[in-house]
């Protein structure tokens, strides 16, 4: 389910998407070893109402359904987690410190991949699905960030600033970013 | 048991980081066979650098940062407040659980534990003090004046940065002297628009590449930087200054050091009879067993705290309030650099710029405030604040804020985002006698060492500069353009945020002076009770200044070196 969920946030396109990359192997440490058992038990709850959710509607499991389907549930939950984003929020823990690489971008990038009509007239959504305590906000980030600092995604679909004399340099858009 | 065979050397070294190398080396060089004791374990240059050049994906947390919460830093809840705690260093942090302290206020102590002590994971920024620092505390009334000046210290910064070697761009700042100085590094395309535009709407500010200890040219076989970008995972081409890479290798050629790893210093031994400091008591950590050895001179260098402890703890008949601590000051005046207040904003344009190689440096905006004096600018504060800080473009970490998924997303993060610049300042503190540490009369670690107690907390003084810090980093970005502007402060009184100690600058807990009834060390740093005793860290320190103080340290230390072996050979000590 974990795969199939990371992989409808990074899919496979020309490179690899999260399911290529083990994301799911990487949140499976991340939740054994590292998140605190209040974080594991979130993590955990928010995949089972997901799945009861898929099973609600669509009489199937989470990880059965087809790409259509899941880009339909990820976007509902994507677009309840940043919900309340445009009020004014503190800024995140750890991104205090200068470093650019952790800054989060203050923009607001719609992606135009909102709910279906059919979704939006279900039921009220579980407050615990909505703003920045999401499960859906925990999965992205574990996804985003396992499968950036993936072999595949360092690699294939970025790549590794070279070690070379540091220089300011010009740039193409097109080019990739430095993982 | 105590192992009785008496061994003899003509100097003792407590602590092999970075005040610790650079005693060893000036000591062994100047002819004396140097005793280094370091409590830690060995890091062998090179060969335990177990973590440089892997990828993230070596790692099985990918590399991150280790908060307290994490199971992972269960035995190192101290140490995994710092940002800096992450998986790839852990193995050059202390364990907390085996060397506790207790905060009576929030005081977060951040400790190496092994040879080279935190020179192997420091900033390596590296900035000299002027007589505005030195003379502060006479001019302002705050502490005691130093009993030295820049010119006493000057040639000594000379001879440590050639050593050491400093990249830095020369500014012919008084306040701020320039150094010996290799080959700066470049700034980016977003630092270049930020100086430009400070140094446009703010005439006599300035905006510069950062001095640190990395080297931009070869010295010997240490190598030019090669720009890998994680100092702090030990560099085995010997490119920034560590005790491994720099002060221990010249110690060692000349075939007088003995550096002894496992050995926590107890106590310094004073013979009562001959009323002078003969040796120092130590634990072999991996036996349990006690040693004693004895020296001539000995140079206490186990980090500020770690050598406050050792006075303190070092009480006899003459000294019952520890080793030259006649005068009392010693565990007061604790200070720190208070940080973690800042801005950051979003740098317009320039999306046909980007950077290539990863730099283990950034931008220094010096002191701007009370240059003629610590109160000449008559502000609600005295003394002052510089700001380090970097611009970049946001990575694929930007995803992670923002709505969107799916092809979008990917294809959004696969180009480098717009331009983020932040800076943070870093504030001197005052010396008040109530920011103190002292043994604690009933617990002690497993060797049976009392524990440090320490109450610290922020005056007056730093809690007005820092809403100034504040604003004043918000305004300059604001005046040179840049946009969505966000001024912050992590301080939260009497809690975790921007607490004492997180700054990683603790000094002055045995103070030098003039006067040895206010001061424990004279202008050579030897303790004016037991003048064959050197105490050469940031325990030394009278003032806190705002620059980043370890290159103060490494020329007080060589200095000292200098002084004690000068003593010896004229039979003073
Ligand atoms: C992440 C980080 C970033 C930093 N950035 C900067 C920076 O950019 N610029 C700057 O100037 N400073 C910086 N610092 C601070 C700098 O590391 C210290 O100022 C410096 O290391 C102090 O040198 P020292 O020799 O006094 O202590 P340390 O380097 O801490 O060495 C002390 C040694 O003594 C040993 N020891 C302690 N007690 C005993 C005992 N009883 N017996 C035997 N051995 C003992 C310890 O194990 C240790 O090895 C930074 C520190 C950290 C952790």
């Amino acid at each position: 389910m974990v795969v199939a969920i990371a992989d409808t946030i990074i899919p496979e396109t020309e490179t690899p998407g999260a399911r290529a990359a083990q994301v799911d192997q990487f949140v499976d440490t991340l939740l054994s070893d590292h998140f605190s058992a209040e974080d594991k038990e979130r993590f955990l709850a928010g995949l089972t109402r997901l799945e009861a959710r898929a099973r609600r509607t669509h009489q199937k499991g989470f990880a059965e359904l087809t790409p259509a389907q899941h880009t339909q549930m990820v976007g509902e939950l994507d677009r309840l987690a940043f919900q309340e984003q445009t009020l004014a929020e503190k800024p995140a823990e750890g991104t205090t410190a200068p470093s650019p690489r952790s800054q989060e971008s203050d923009v607001q990038v719609g992606q135009g991949v909102g709910a279906t009509p059919a979704e939006a007239a279900s039921p009220q959504p579980d407050a615990a699905d909505v703003g920045r305590e999401s499960f859906f906000r925990m999965m992205k980030e574990l996804t985003i960030v396992g499968y950036y600092t993936s072999e595949v995604g360092q690699t294939q679909e970025l790549r590794v600033n070279p070690m070379k004399p540091y220089r300011d340099i010009p740039y193409t858009a097109g080019t990739p970013s430095w993982a | 048991m105590l192992i009785q065979q008496r061994e003899e050397y003509d100097a003792i070294v407590v602590g092999s980081g970075i005040s610790g190398g650079w005693a060893a080396k000036e000591l062994c060089e100047k002819g004396l066979r140097t005793l280094v004791l370091e409590r830690g374990r060995n890091v062998e240059h090179q060969k335990d650098y177990i973590t440089e050049h892997k990828r993230d994906y070596e790692f099985p947390m990918r590399q991150r940062r280790i908060p307290p919460e994490s199971p992972l830093a269960k035995d190192y809840q101290i140490q995994a407040r710092t940002g800096q705690f992450v998986e790839a260093a852990v193995h050059f942090f202390q364990k907390d659980s085996e060397h506790p302290y207790i905060e009576e206020k929030p005081f977060t102590w951040i400790q190496g534990n092994q040879v080279g002590g935190r020179s192997l994971i420091w900033g390596r920024q590296t900035y000299r003090w002027s007589d505005l620092d030195f003379e502060a505390n006479l001019k302002d009334g705050y502490g005691v004046d130093w009993p030295i000046r820049y010119r006493d210290i000057e040639p000594w910064y000379s001879y440590v940065e050639r050593f050491a070697g400093i990249t830095g761009e020369k500014l012919g700042l008084p306040y701020l002297p320039d150094g010996e100085f290799q080959k700066p590094m470049e700034l980016n395309a977003g630092e270049k628009f930020v100086k430009a535009g400070i140094e446009r709407a703010f005439p006599g500010r300035h905006v510069t590449i950062g001095r640190c200890a990395v080297l931009t040219e070869a010295i010997g076989d240490r190598q030019p930087c090669h720009y890998c970008g994680p100092c702090y995972r030990g560099c085995s081409t010997g490119s920034y200054f560590s005790s491994q890479s720099s002060t221990l290798p010249a110690a060692r050629k000349t075939g007088r050091l003995t550096l002894r790893a496992n050995s926590l210093a107890h106590s310094v031994i004073y013979d009562e009879t001959q009323d002078r400091a003969t040796g120092v008591r130590f634990v072999d950590t991996s036996t349990g067993e006690t040693h004693e050895v004895f020296a001539k001179v000995i140079f206490l260098c186990a980090s500020t705290l770690g050598t406050t402890r050792l006075m303190l703890n070092s009480k006899t008949p003459r000294f019952p309030n520890g080793l030259g601590n006649s005068s009392g000051v010693v565990g007061h005046y604790l200070m720190d650099h208070h940080f973690m207040v800042g801005a950051r904003g979003e740098v317009p344009g320039l999306m046909d710029r980007y950077y290539e190689g990863n730099r283990p440096n950034g931008f220094y905006i010096p002191r701007f405030r009370n240059l003629a004096g610590p109160r000449s600018d008559r502000l609600k504060f005295s003394r002052g604040y510089g700001y380090q800080g970097g611009a970049g473009r946001a990575g694929w970490g930007r995803g992670i804020g923002e709505e969107g998924f799916g092809v979008e997303l990917k294809k959004k993060l696969h180009d480098p985002g717009p331009w983020g610049v932040g800076m943070l300042a870093f504030g001197e503190a005052l010396p008040v006698k109530e920011n103190r540490v002292w043994l604690d009369p009933q617990q002690t670690d497993k060797w049976g060492i009392p524990l440090l107690r320490i109450s610290c907390e922020w005056t007056q003084n730093e809690m007005a500069m820092r809403q100034d810090m504040r604003e004043q980093a918000g305004e300059m970005l604001e005046a040179a353009g840049v946009q969505n502007v966000n001024s912050w402060d992590a301080n939260a009184p009497g809690d975790l945020g921007a607490e004492p100690g997180l700054g990683i600058h603790e000094m002055g807990t045995a103070r030098m002076g003039r006067d040895p009834k206010t001061s424990a060390l004279n202008a050579n740093n030897q303790l004016h009770d037991a003048p064959n005793v050197y105490v050469t860290d940031g325990a030394c320190m009278t003032s806190s200044a705002c620059q980043n103080p370890s290159i103060t340290y490494m020329a007080l230390t060589a200095r000292a070196a200098d002084h004690a072996v000068r003593e010896l050979q004229r039979r003073n000590l």
